[in-house]
């Protein structure tokens, strides 16, 4: 009742301001990721596999979550929903206070965008095109000037230590090095969510390392929200919590860390 | 996304699978560039025929003896031979302000250390400047109708190209006929026409022009090779020429300038749609060509969309990545089949003149293709409207031919792409 004096209150001097400013409460408030009960059914013919059968989950602003479990329990399919590249069969994915479902596939992609990055185990990075080339892609679609996405991809390669190799392709990379720059490319446009899918799955331990390290950092800095499924358990250590997924349902979670405040924003 | 970044990034694209662009490429060149060039030596064509007949005049007809349009197969027949009466009986008839016979016959011109392969004819040398629209005097004067040895030569044989030796008014020209046995006869230079080309009998340019007179005398003959009959008007031609073909039936030829613009023009369009269609096939090839590349190149290039869907693009940007890769493709193949085409028209107008010049001449026709490099009647136009539809049309057909392809990549599931191997 309050709120609403206050919304009239508010209104009556600078219409429209309210709606503004509700806005930005909700975001700030809202989960990084929220999902409410979300299925996913794949269809071969007829018949059904059920990849997921009701999960619902909460991510918070800044968090660090690992999803574990066997292969097909569907972590990969949940990683897919969250990332609005599939749609959910039923249920609600909603992405820091922007529910998935109201959004055609231009929006989808703005979403995407601005506020998801994506990580490969196999790096998906474009073949053709050298490393600050594939960093500058997101940009790109975003429409940032050339001169600006350039510094803006250096800096991102330089800060994953690869600002040698700007201009080699990934066939003259190390998987590791692959890797970096796939962050680095996911990281350019600042988004609030990376989405790991095993993305230490193809690279050495000294390098899984140095990226673990580095994620932990980012997060710390910048309070990015993680979202990494593995299988390493060094890597679902390192994590705030870890959610345990099986035959299409969230088995369990536990809370590893307390998460640090951090100073970011 | 800005659309230079599009097309950046198309360009790219090509670059990166540079044989295969360039075959597709070549495709659209070869089919534009036929249709351009064909467009242009045709409308070329039919400009040198227009201006040929705007010498002769559009009220001129011709009448010659119908054996020398039919060559040798038909020498054996009694065939029908012009003389001074039929020149009277056609001057007679209603509509015909004059007739002009005439005779002519394949020399070979010689004075000096020129010897230059031309053509005889002999006329009323005061007729010629009604006969030929025009021709105007570089030097001296015509002829005198009744001097046997005086001579007016066209510019081509005073000025040979190639050869320093030059005519000069009053010198000794000899001229041997084509195919006789007899010597040389010997003639004064009195003038020197102007260049003035070809007209729809004959290059003026390689004429050497006697009187009537001398040209029976020299030719031992009384029959003549043609005869020139002016209406009183344009509009009297066609019952003119009624007349005549009523009178004489099969035995004699009639011509106007009127029909042979016509005749060479659907020729000439018979061979724009021949070729015209050849173009537009090789075109039609060409885009599904187009189609073709781009496909494998969607198919191959699944797992990048996926990664570009993945990354933020959307459809419509997907789908404007790969039009412009076709339509880049267009453009290359615009530019360069322009060029190409504007090559390719003057080797075909070559060719195309040689039908222009058929059944013209006003000798036997094995005579009448005197087709030297000078006596190339026309030149290609290119209309500035015709060179930005040689541009644009490719672009055209290229983007049709990618829309497909491009829709399906817009289109395609970013999951199932992104695990494509």
């Amino acid at each position: 009742m309050a709120k609403d004096r206050l919304a009239k209150d508010v209104n009556l001097r600078v219409p429209g301001l309210w709606d503004i400013v509700e806005a930005e409460l909700t975001t700030r408030s809202a989960p990084a990721v929220q999902t409410i009960d979300v299925t996913k059914v794949y269809r071969s013919g007829h018949i059904d596999y059920p990849a997921l059968r009701g999960v619902s989950l909460k991510i918070a602003k800044g968090e660090l979550v690992s999803i574990v479990g066997p292969s097909g329990s569907g972590k990969s399919t949940l990683l897919n929903l969250i990332g609005a590249l599939d749609p959910p069969t039923s249920g609600r994915v909603i992405i820091d206070g922007t529910d998935l479902k109201k959004l055609n596939e231009d929006k989808l992609a703005v979403i995407r965008n601005q506020k998801i990055g994506f990580i490969y185990q196999t790096f998906n990075l474009i073949q053709r095109l050298t490393s600050i080339e594939n960093v500058e892609m997101p940009l790109i679609a975003r429409g940032v000037p050339d001169k600006m996405r350039r510094s803006r991809s250096l800096k991102m390669l330089s800060a994953v230590g690869l600002d040698r190799k700007a201009n080699k392709r990934p066939t003259e990379l190390s998987g590791g090095e692959q890797q970096r720059v796939a962050i680095a490319r996911a990281l350019v446009t600042q988004p609030a969510i990376v989405l790991g899918d095993e993305l230490t799955g193809n690279v050495d331990s000294k390098t899984t390392k140095q990226i673990l390290d580095y994620i932990v950092q980012v997060n710390k800095m910048l309070g990015t929200t993680f979202l990494l499924v593995t299988h390493n358990p060094d890597v679902a250590n390192m994590t705030h919590r870890l959610i345990t997924i099986k035959d299409g349902l969230i088995e369990k979670e536990q809370y590893l860390q307390r998460m640090d405040s951090y100073t970011g924003l | 996304m800005r659309t230079s970044d599009i097309f950046k990034l198309a360009f790219k694209a090509l670059r990166d699978r540079k044989l295969r662009s360039f075959l597709t490429i070549l495709g659209i060149m070869i089919g534009s560039a036929i249709i351009l060039a064909l467009i242009a030596s045709s409308s070329g064509l039919s400009a040198g025929v227009q201006s040929q007949v705007s010498k002769i005049g559009a009220n001129t007809l011709t009448v010659s003896s119908a054996r020398q349009f039919f060559g040798g197969g038909s020498s054996s027949a009694q065939s029908y031979q012009l003389s001074q009466q039929d020149v009277n009986t056609i001057k007679s008839f209603q509509g015909v302000s004059d007739v002009v016979p005439y005779y002519s016959q394949r020399a070979t011109i010689s004075y000096g250390s020129n010897s230059i392969e031309g053509e005889l004819i002999g006329v009323d040398t005061n007729a010629i400047f009604t006969m030929y629209k025009g021709l105007s005097l570089y030097s001296g004067s015509l002829p005198d109708p009744y001097d046997p040895s005086a001579t007016a030569v066209g510019y081509s044989i005073a000025f040979p190209t190639g050869s320093s030796d030059q005519l000069t008014l009053n010198q000794m020209i000899s001229i041997t006929l084509g195919g006789s046995t007899s010597g040389s006869l010997t003639f004064l230079a009195k003038g020197i026409f102007s260049e003035y080309g070809r007209v729809l009998f004959s290059n003026i340019d390689e004429t050497i022009f006697i009187s009537l007179q001398s040209a029976q005398i020299l030719l031992k003959t009384q029959y003549f090779s043609g005869l020139y009959v002016m209406t009183n008007t344009a509009g009297d031609v066609t019952t003119v020429q009624q007349e005549i073909e009523n009178y004489y039936g099969t035995q004699v030829r009639v011509m106007n300038a009127g029909s042979m613009v016509s005749s060479v023009e659907s020729i000439t369009s018979q061979m724009t749609v021949f070729l015209g269609s050849i173009g537009a096939v090789s075109l039609f090839v060409a885009a599904v060509g187009i189609t073709n590349t781009m496909f494998v190149s969607v198919m191959e290039r699944t797992r990048e969309i996926g990664i570009l869907k993945a990354l933020g693009y959307k459809p419509k940007q997907i789908m404007g990545m790969f039009l412009s890769e076709a339509a880049l493709s267009g453009v290359v193949g615009g530019v360069g089949g322009t060029i190409l085409g504007y090559a390719l028209s003057f080797i075909l107008g070559g060719s195309l003149s040689m039908f222009g010049g058929f059944g013209m001449g006003g000798g036997p026709p094995g005579q009448a293709s005197s087709a030297s490099a000078s006596s190339t009647t026309f030149t290609p136009v290119f209309t500035p409207e015709l060179i930005a539809f040689s541009l644009l049309f490719p672009i055209g057909i290229a983007v049709l031919a990618g829309l497909y392809p491009a829709w399906r990549a817009s289109r395609m599931n970013a999951v199932v792409a992104l695990k494509y191997e």
